[in-house]
């Protein structure tokens, strides 16, 4: 234990003298992104290849190899603080890596994961209890489902699979229909969100293979896709990272969350919430970010004012993810037709941001955005996580479900009970 | 000086639960059995190609145990092994054998003094006790490296730089053995293999 402490120590030491700028002036890693060869062969550790002297030394945290046990997590809700008449609780345990949720018709939960495992769950309730089955594997990063008349949806990083009647197959799940494969095939922010609206076109969001670069053009944008006959139309331009988004009950648009690009600074530029409104808009990336801070190398001659701006700054390096509208009626009248938002905390911030439940109270036009704050203390002190959100849900009985992809759990936030 | 910020974000916040050390002894006895057969009745391997596992930092064995289970380190050996293990398994058997007491008894004579001459100053250089620990003796999710087998070392830095084996997800150990050669491998192997 002493040892670790020391080692803690030694590395935080070693954190401040950078910060006081007191270490020699170390080389820099460079990588150029804008190559095909990048994209389709990215180095181990792609995310670095912009860094500055400043932030010089700020990397992406690796998962705890298992998830925490029930024990464990039930101490982590006890830090979390949640807002006034707000309770947090464990609803599954044990579901690793845990990403994307869809309810089937049934009540059957499914979700989604990140990398190392690739496999795709399903919770069910056995004699009132949760429990999680592994139904499907060997994708390589299947974040994204979704779940549409029977049927179960996965997005891995370049198809979309259909499973019928999916809900009555869990113990042997059927061969998938590919419904959709017409996708760029980079792995870099190739993890997918998948949301239906009433028709039942999905709204997937395309990431550019790198941090900040002249992405292939079949990237930085957001399609709306027909599985049914695999067309699809390109609805935004101008994203880079967007893993959550949801339609707007109230007029039927596409609303969603984006991460803006690493190593400029701590705090800048913010992360993002985006309502796609009229016509075919473009958000700014590669060349604007937040809505007024042109890329001090990208810009190109653009101006800022020649793209639309976010609904919302979300915080800089916040990392928001999955996200819905409320659409329960146990939460208070002002959550009515609200977005929950999960942010999954930082990696490029000396101080992590993030890592909450928010709630943005926005008009239908994008006027008058509120941001509440619903849960947090998934940060604690400067680094550490207790977990990391990564999406939300509404569950039946109007509470909300979040999973958490560091811990590998999915809780239960309610309001009242 | 990179190295060391890496190393401080290995730091997980992945309590344990605490362990009540002899009840749990007993219940993971009978899973630890094929364990102990080829990695040493007290976790130090006499057989060559096979880790020793005493006194191995928790995190790093649940780690190795998830790889091989998930497949994404290749063993004809450990892959059916790990199959089988539960999570709860996984957990235990990482906080069994980081209590176990790694090798402590000297080394034999040195039958090569230039490789562990060269060792030292390429550990100092490569900064991998910035992860490893002063003395190599590891930390959350980077391996105890003193005193284990130097076969066992050797190989782990040329499948790091093959690829064979990526570490976790920060990528830190292909970009430090991706630039070495054999003799430099040969030296760090060596040199850690010494240490105690």
């Amino acid at each position: 234990m002493t040892d670790k402490l020391r080692l803690a120590g030694i590395a935080a030491a070693t954190l401040l003298a950078l910060m006081a700028g007191a270490s020699a002036q170390q080389q820099l890693k460079h990588y150029d992104s804008n190559n095909m060869n990048f994209w389709t062969h990215p180095p181990a550790d792609w995310f670095l290849g912009d860094e500055t002297q400043q932030q010089k030394g700020l990397t992406p945290q690796a998962n705890p190899p298992t998830p925490a046990t029930l024990a464990q997590l039930e101490e982590n809700l006890k830090k979390i603080k949640m807002a006034p008449g707000f309770k947090i609780s464990v609803y599954a345990a044990n579901v690793p890596e845990a990403r994307q949720m869809a309810w089937g018709d049934k009540g059957t939960l499914f979700v989604g994961s990140w990398f190392d495992a690739g496999n795709v769950y399903a919770i069910t309730d056995v004699n009132g209890k949760k429990v999680t089955h592994t139904i499907l594997s060997k994708f390589r990063v299947p974040t994204g489902v979704a779940f549409h008349d029977g049927a179960l949806y996965v997005a891995d990083v370049d198809k979309i699979f259909k499973y019928d009647n999916a809900e009555a197959s869990l113990d042997k799940m059927p061969e998938p229909k590919v419904v959709y494969d017409d996708m760029p095939p980079y792995i870099p922010h190739g993890w997918k969100y998948l949301a239906f609206d009433k028709k039942g076109m999905l709204y997937v969001a395309f990431g550019p293979p790198c941090n900040e670069c002249l992405a292939p053009t079949s990237t930085m944008q957001v399609r709306r896709i027909n599985p049914a006959n695999g067309t699809a139309e390109i609805i935004a331009l101008g994203i880079r990272n967007s893993v959550g988004g949801d339609i707007d009950p109230r007029t039927g648009d596409y609303w969603f969350s984006e991460n803006a690009r690493d190593w400029i600074s701590d705090n800048l530029p913010s992360d993002k919430l985006e309502h796609v409104g009229r016509g075919v808009p473009h958000f700014g990336y590669l060349y604007c970010h937040e809505g007024d801070l042109p890329d001090p190398t990208y810009a190109m001659g653009h101006k800022c004012s020649e793209f639309v701006p976010p609904v919302y700054k979300l915080g800089a390096h916040v990392a928001p993810l999955g996200m819905k509208f409320y659409t329960g009626t146990q939460f208070p009248a002002e959550f009515k037709d609200a977005i929950f938002l999960a942010e999954h905390g930082s990696w490029n911030r000396h101080k992590y941001s993030g890592g909450r439940i928010v709630a943005i109270i926005v008009d239908a036009d994008g006027k008058n955005p509120k941001q509440q704050v619903i849960a947090s203390g998934f940060i604690q002190g400067d680094r550490t996580f207790l977990g990391r959100p990564a999406d939300v849900i509404n569950a039946p009985d109007g509470s909300i479900l979040v999973a958490d992809d560091w811990a590998g759990a999915i809780y239960r936030i309610s309001y009242g009970k | 000086m990179q190295r060391s910020l890496l190393c401080a974000f290995f730091a997980t916040t992945l309590a344990l639960a605490p362990m009540a050390q002899g009840a749990e002894d007993a219940a993971i006895k009978t899973k630890l059995e094929p364990c102990l057969s080829c990695h040493g009745e007290n976790g130090v391997s006499t057989l060559d190609g096979v880790p020793s596992l005493a006194g191995e930092p928790d995190l790093f064995l649940e780690w190795q145990l998830v790889f091989f289970r998930t497949g994404r380190v290749k063993s004809e050996i450990m892959q059916p092994l790990a199959a089988a293990l539960s999570d709860d398994d996984v957990r235990a058997i990482g906080a069994y054998f980081t209590t176990l007491a790694p090798l402590k008894s000297p080394p034999p004579p040195d039958d090569a003094p230039e490789l562990t001459a060269a060792g030292r100053q390429l550990a100092t250089a490569q900064h991998c006790g910035n992860c490893h620990g002063d003395g190599f003796q590891g930390n959350q999710a980077a391996a105890r490296l003193a005193g284990q087998r130097e076969e066992v070392l050797l190989k782990a830095l040329h499948d790091y730089k093959s690829g064979a084996r990526v570490g976790t997800g920060v990528a830190a150990m292909p970009e430090i053995a991706f630039p070495l050669d054999d003799e430099q491998m040969r030296a760090l192997a060596h040199f850690m293999s010494r240490q105690r």
